[in-house]
């Protein structure tokens, strides 16, 4: 790999993610016909959708099956579910992935409650729809006057270490001179699956799969639902606060260092080295990281992600409940200083992992702040913050009644605009029996991963990923797939140059329970005049003398090192490796992977079974049990889909259950309506 | 010298994938909530399982197949990974059973692109150029760029999340996707030599 090639590859690429994105193209200088490739190629996968037939068929049979198995999967996560997590922390969590995680985690909290808008706003049937769906209101079976609101989920716990309940009495904003607020679902971009939208500015364009009369009927589980009212309307408040918080630059390097000593963790700070695809005009926002052992903090402008290997040695973990979880998590934060403002405790839906809700007036913020996993050992293995640190009251808006929302629910149903909700599991709801999936060629399948341990040579061919020291005294740290790359400070500081780029590094494998190292021996640049890899070489596997020998169709022969124990004679493989020369100048090969050959005789269709008839998912009846209001959390962003700010509103939630034992929490927009943005 | 036009994929979402979670949430609770997760994506599977394996059927096939595995195995979905990835890795699982199943073996030296890059695209383009020359076209290049093409150009995925598929670095995969289109425009271009 030249660095002219990989500079050609990141202008192809700058072309096409722009063209992806459907961005302004950047100019092309020198990969012109590549570029006129990849846009032909767009181009002609643009043009292929699914017969509309298929797709509404398949459809069909996945809802019947859904259907069939009893519609409900269960909430609890099962063990294996937590082993493959933590084998993909072992097998992936480089700390170029630890980014990715912090991305996925810092921001998952965020997304979550905006993806569940714009999942709803995704689901808006049309017009006809909403005016078909019948809501039938049924009065209160239970005259009531002052009982306190149910719990939707009976595990919260409210923590007011700071009351900070403000009296407001009057608004103190005009509808003239108000901003206009969001909508809750007016996320809109999200909808559209472009990961943004809605809000101040609404960019969302709409996505159709097929022209809509080949769409089946719209997913509207509260069509026709029969809604009892068995909580009192709450009468106050009349008026409230919202409040916006801008949405970067939440964290700086300061509060780096900040939470690296609440964290407890000493060693230095580091950054990651900037990709070099990104445009020289374009200043990514940094991430720092702190290592200190097998615990990682990474921090982004925008919130943080903590995780500690060593609460799952071995690489696995199985996680706890929330009844134990919650205490240990309550208390990890607590003694770290982090839970610094009024909360509420509850696990996650469906799920055990311990959710920390900011209390503002009260009233919990419908997003998780703090995002707590404990393994049933009691160890936390991970904390997720997503900071609510620099809210401004933006003004006293005058809201709706509980009771006009809920009219307006009656009225006008579910718009997923300033009317949403969500269903989990709740404690009476059983889980069916599922008929688990069988692969009938499951078995016929192998594949042999070359496998290290402690004390072994190793030979690899990996893309660094590199960490700098911010105050440039320490040595990089450095990062070769799943292992730590150990090695004099000249070495690792001469390897950080190589960041993003293809090396072939030779070790001694050191491993831990918690960490795995390579101590380095000897590195250079791949060339690939030198280094040929050989991408799936057909052959056949033999044992002569003692050892494992490759034998490919095309009649080459290679001895592997270190080859597995339980592959035999004979077997065909398709051989993935390293072709190189040795130092004493003869020819070398390291091999990787292997996978069997397999012949799957032909298949002989079996008439397919009767389809089941399709019945969509609805909620026949929804008793409401309590009635409170709640701060919402909405995202706004630019028209480059950059993230603005966020604002969070108060919104009228009506809890209650389903007919199906679930746990039913809806939304209604709270801030009267004429402060709310018009919607497209 | 043709003209690069602005190309949406307007039905392939292609950033901001994360947004999946809460409706993955939901449909880990009520599979019925799978359908709209179905109504996302279907179109970006599909599209990649087509130019895999390169003919409707086979990917119609795979694409139900891809989507109740995926039904099956959502209690299984941890949710650090973005599901569009996952979901996508069973598609490639699904593609790779079908290409073994299928696929005649192959002396290397045969799969190695050796004809000179196409010089005129114009050609190309007047040439009608379709999914499944492009998927014939690419059982013949090395095995990892075709797979970084399909996820990258007809998935619609991020550098980022293909890395992680295939467990290389971003940097690798972005060379994987050049090199891989420089050997697909090598063989166009071999096919436009053997056709002239």
């Amino acid at each position: 790999m030249t660095k002219n090639e990989e500079q050609l590859a990141q202008e192809l690429d700058a072309f096409l993610t722009a063209a992806l994105q459907e961005r302004p193209l950047p100019p092309i200088e020198n990969v012109q016909e590549e570029a006129g490739l990849v846009a032909v190629l767009l181009e002609l996968a643009a043009q292929r959708t699914p017969d509309p037939i298929f797709f509404t068929e398949l459809e069909a049979k996945l809802s019947s099956s859904a259907s069939n198995s009893g519609t409900k999967k269960s909430a609890a996560r099962p063990p294996s579910a937590w082993q493959r997590f933590i084998s993909m922390i072992k097998e992936e969590f480089t700390m170029k992935q630890m980014t990715v995680a912090l991305g996925v985690a810092a921001i998952l909290l965020v997304i979550g409650f905006f993806a569940w808008s714009g999942w709803q706003n995704s689901l808006v049937p049309g017009p006809g729809a909403i005016a078909e769906a019948s809501v039938t209101a049924v009065a209160p079976t239970i005259p009531v006057e002052e009982a306190a609101p149910v719990e939707a989920t009976p595990a919260a716990i409210a923590v007011l270490p700071e009351p900070t309940v403000t009296a407001v009495a009057q608004p103190t904003v005009d509808p003239a001179l108000a901003t206009p607020l969001p909508g809750l679902g007016s996320a809109s971009g999200i909808s559209s699956g472009m990961g943004g939208g809605g809000g101040a500015v609404d960019t969302s364009q709409p996505v159709d799969l097929l022209p809509t009369d080949k769409i089946p009927a719209p997913w509207a589980p509260l069509s026709g639902t029969t809604y009892i009212m068995d909580a009192p309307f709450p009468t106050e408040p009349r008026v409230q606060p919202v409040y916006s918080q801008p949405g970067q630059n939440l964290l700086t390097l300061e509060d780096a260092q900040r939470y690296a000593n609440l964290f407890g963790m000493a060693g230095p700070i580091f950054t990651d080295v900037t990709p070099p695809d990104v445009p020289a005009d374009y200043s990514a926002p940094p991430v720092y990281f702190v290592f200190d052992g097998p615990r990682t903090l990474a921090i982004r402008t925008d919130g943080l992600y903590y995780f500690d290997q060593s609460a799952a040695p071995k690489f696995f973990a199985e996680s706890g409940s929330y009844e134990q979880s919650a205490p240990i998590a309550e208390a990890f934060l607590k003694e770290r200083g982090l839970l610094d403002f009024p909360y509420e405790m509850r696990p996650t839906p469906g799920g055990s992992d311990v959710e920390f809700h900011r209390l503002i007036d009260g009233r919990p913020v419908i997003l998780a702040e703090f995002f707590v996993t404990v393994t049933s050992e009691g160890k936390v293995l991970s904390v997720s913050y997503q900071p609510l640190n620099q809210l401004s009251n933006i003004g006293v808006y005058p809201l709706r009644s509980a009771e006009e929302a809920w009219q307006k629910l009656l009225d006008e149903g579910v718009d997923y605009q300033s009317v949403s909700f969500i269903t989990y599991p709740g404690p009476d709801w059983t889980p069916p029996v599922q008929k688990p999936y069988v692969d009938p060629y499951a078995d016929l399948f192998k594949s042999w991963q070359r496998e290290y341990k402690e004390g072994d040579t190793i030979t690899m061919y990996p893309y660094l990923t590199v960490h700098v020291a911010v105050d440039g005294q320490a040595a990089p740290r450095i990062q070769a797939d799943q292992y730590l790359v150990l090695g004099s400070d000249a070495d690792l500081r001469a390897m950080a140059e190589y960041a993003y780029q293809q090396v072939r590094i030779t070790g001694i494998v050191r491993q831990t329970d918690t960490q795995l190292a390579v101590e380095l021996q000897s590195w250079e640049p791949v060339d690939p005049d030198v280094f040929q890899f050989l991408p799936g070489l057909p052959g056949t596997i033999r044992l002569v003398d003692g050892r494992v020998q490759f034998n490919s169709d095309s009649g080459e022969t290679f001895t592997l090192d270190q080859p597995p124990a339980d592959i035999a004679d004979g077997e065909r493989v398709y051989l993935y490796g390293w072709r190189t020369v040795g130092p004493d100048g003869q020819p070398s090969f390291s091999w990787q992977n292997m996978d069997r050959i397999v012949d799957i005789p032909p298949v002989t269709d079996a008439p397919l079974p009767e389809p089941d008839v399709f019945e969509p998912y609805r909620i026949n009846e929804a008793t409401i049990n309590s009635i409170d209001l709640v701060y919402i959390f909405t995202p706004t962003f630019d028209e480059n889909f950059q993230l603005t700010q966020f604002i969070v509103q108060p919104a009228w939630r009506f809890s209650g259950v389903t007919d199906g034992k679930e746990i039913i929490n809806i939304f209604v927009q709270a801030v009267a309506p004429e402060y709310v943005q018009t919607s497209n | 010298m043709i003209t690069i036009q602005q190309i949406g994929v307007p039905d392939s979402p292609p950033v901001g994938l994360d947004d999946d979670l809460a409706l993955v949430r939901q449909a880990q609770q009520n599979r019925d909530a799978f359908a709209e997760l179905y109504r996302r994506h279907a179109t970006r599977v599909y599209r990649y399982l087509l130019v895999r394996v390169g003919n409707v059927d086979d990917a119609q096939d795979l694409t139900s197949q891809t989507f109740m595995a995926a039904m099956e195995g959502l209690p299984r979905f941890r949710q650090q990974t973005p599901f569009v990835a996952w979901l996508l890795g069973i598609a490639r699982h699904k593609a790779a059973d079908h290409y073994r199943a299928r696929r005649p073996e192959q002396d290397l030296e045969t799969a190695v692109p050796i004809a000179a890059p196409l010089d005129h695209l114009d050609e190309l383009v007047g040439r009608s150029l379709d999914v499944e020359t492009v998927a014939r076209k690419l059982q013949t290049i090395a095995p990892d760029r075709a797979e970084a093409l399909a996820l990258r150009l007809f998935a619609g995925l991020e550098v980022a999340e293909i890395a992680r598929m295939m467990e290389k670095n971003e940097a690798a995969v972005r060379m994987l996707v050049f090199r891989g289109i420089r050997d697909l425009q090598a063989q166009l271009g071999q096919s436009e030599e053997t056709q002239s």
